[in-house]
């Protein structure tokens, strides 16, 4: 099964449509890449990101399978910044919003850690649980892949395989970049400030 | 700028509260999480340390609903503001769409404040992304207490890109979602 960002329990409500599929990253500029700072903190800087239907399937479809050979529960394709992209399980669902800005932070924290030790980086975090691991790795500047897998699912095995898709992986990410983004409705401005106005009004 | 998910029909704008230790920013997040529809909004996640104060950040998903065919969220993210947490306030920061300055209005504070307001600039210019796109709005906060200074002294000290400023009391919820409305308004009217 494959879950879009909608579908998370955290008061959001189903938001799949399952067509169109276009994910964009507007970015002024939209040339910025990873720079070292003065110090040698490393700063994540934003650029333009655009996934067409081709691209967008073919990762759900990697995912499917990096799920299968691994064994592993839950996966998620997340922005460095917190933002879930894509995910796939099984039954288990974990509150993705949340998941994806607790692991983003915690992996740009382990980022700093690598510079302040005079590592150029560290390319993946890992937490081990009685039931169940947390294995977060880098795909490109701006996206993180996120797998869970329980204690009958062998370490080495996750990260062979989740190295492998990482590969497939950033060569979607890193190709040419889709110019023909899609530009917002020009009244949704004006229908966002409707419902704030909604939202708010009892508050 | 925000990430949108055509796929989806979603998107997400990052909104951070920025400001001095103890001003009032998990204040402001406690009040929204506590008075807003249970079905707009998630889980609030605190990293605290044992005395409560933010350690990492807090975060809150906020859900407008459905605005023209797209899920429309804002993520509330606030930083730790004790002076030493700068490293991870950076990182906070990275991806933001909207700022809301928490200054706080006493008259005791005003060192804490202006060291925050530019360290806030400090890290935002070394992101180095376009501020022109950026939302921001000065909260001039603890407005119900004595000893406070005027608005206008604070808006001259704080302000320097004269953004909207609003007044408040996030311990009683007074001025708390009228900021949170500007600041959305303006991410949607930079970013959109």
């Amino acid at each position: 099964m494959f879950c879009r960002p909608g579908d998370d329990n955290g008061g959001a409500g189903a938001a799949w449509y399952g067509h169109g599929l276009v994910y964009t990253s507007l970015a002024a500029g939209a040339q910025g890449r990873s720079r070292y700072g003065s110090g040698g903190a490393r700063v994540t800087r934003r650029k333009g990101l655009v996934i067409n239907d081709r691209q967008l399937d073919r990762c759900d479809a990697l995912l499917l399978k990096l799920k299968e050979v691994s064994g592993s529960s839950f996966l998620a394709l997340i922005s460095t910044s917190g933002q879930p992209i894509t995910t796939a399980s099984d039954s288990y669902h974990p509150e993705t919003l949340s998941l994806a800005s607790l692991a983003a932070s915690s992996f740009a924290a382990t980022q700093q850690l690598a510079s302040i030790l005079d590592e150029h980086e560290f390319t993946l975090l890992f937490h081990e649980g009685k039931a169940l691991n947390l294995h977060v790795a880098q795909v490109t500047d701006q996206v993180l892949l996120l797998v869970t897998f329980g204690r009958e699912t062998q370490v080495g095995k996750v990260r062979l395989y989740t190295q492998r898709a990482i590969e497939v992986l950033r060569q979607l990410f890193e190709g040419p970049e889709d110019e023909s983004m899609p530009a917002m409705d020009a009244d949704f401005e004006s229908a966002a400030g409707d419902a704030m106005d909604d939202l708010f009004k009892d508050v | 700028m925000p990430l949108i998910n055509f796929a989806a029909r979603e998107i997400n704008y990052k909104i951070v509260y920025y400001g001095c230790g103890l001003c009032g920013k998990t204040t402001n997040l406690q009040y929204i999480h506590r008075k807003i529809n249970p079905d707009a909004r998630g889980k609030l996640v605190s990293i605290a340390t044992e005395e409560e104060r933010t350690l990492y950040f807090d975060f809150l998903p906020l859900t407008l609903g459905t605005v023209k065919g797209m899920q429309t969220r804002f993520h509330l993210y606030t930083v730790p503001g004790q002076s030493y947490y700068n490293a991870s306030r950076k990182l906070v920061l990275q991806g933001v769409d909207g700022v809301i300055f928490v200054a706080d209005s006493q008259i005791t504070r005003l060192d804490e404040n202006v060291e925050s307001y530019l360290n806030l600039w400090d890290n935002l210019l070394g992101q180095g992304d376009d501020l022109s796109k950026l939302g921001f709005v000065t909260q001039m906060n603890k407005r119900d207490l004595s000893d406070v200074f005027s608005v206008e002294d604070m808006n001259e000290l704080l302000n320097h890109t004269e953004s909207p400023v609003t007044e408040s009391s996030a311990i009683t919820g007074e001025g708390v979602f009228e900021t949170l409305k500007v600041v959305c308004k303006q991410v949607i009217a930079k970013t959109g």
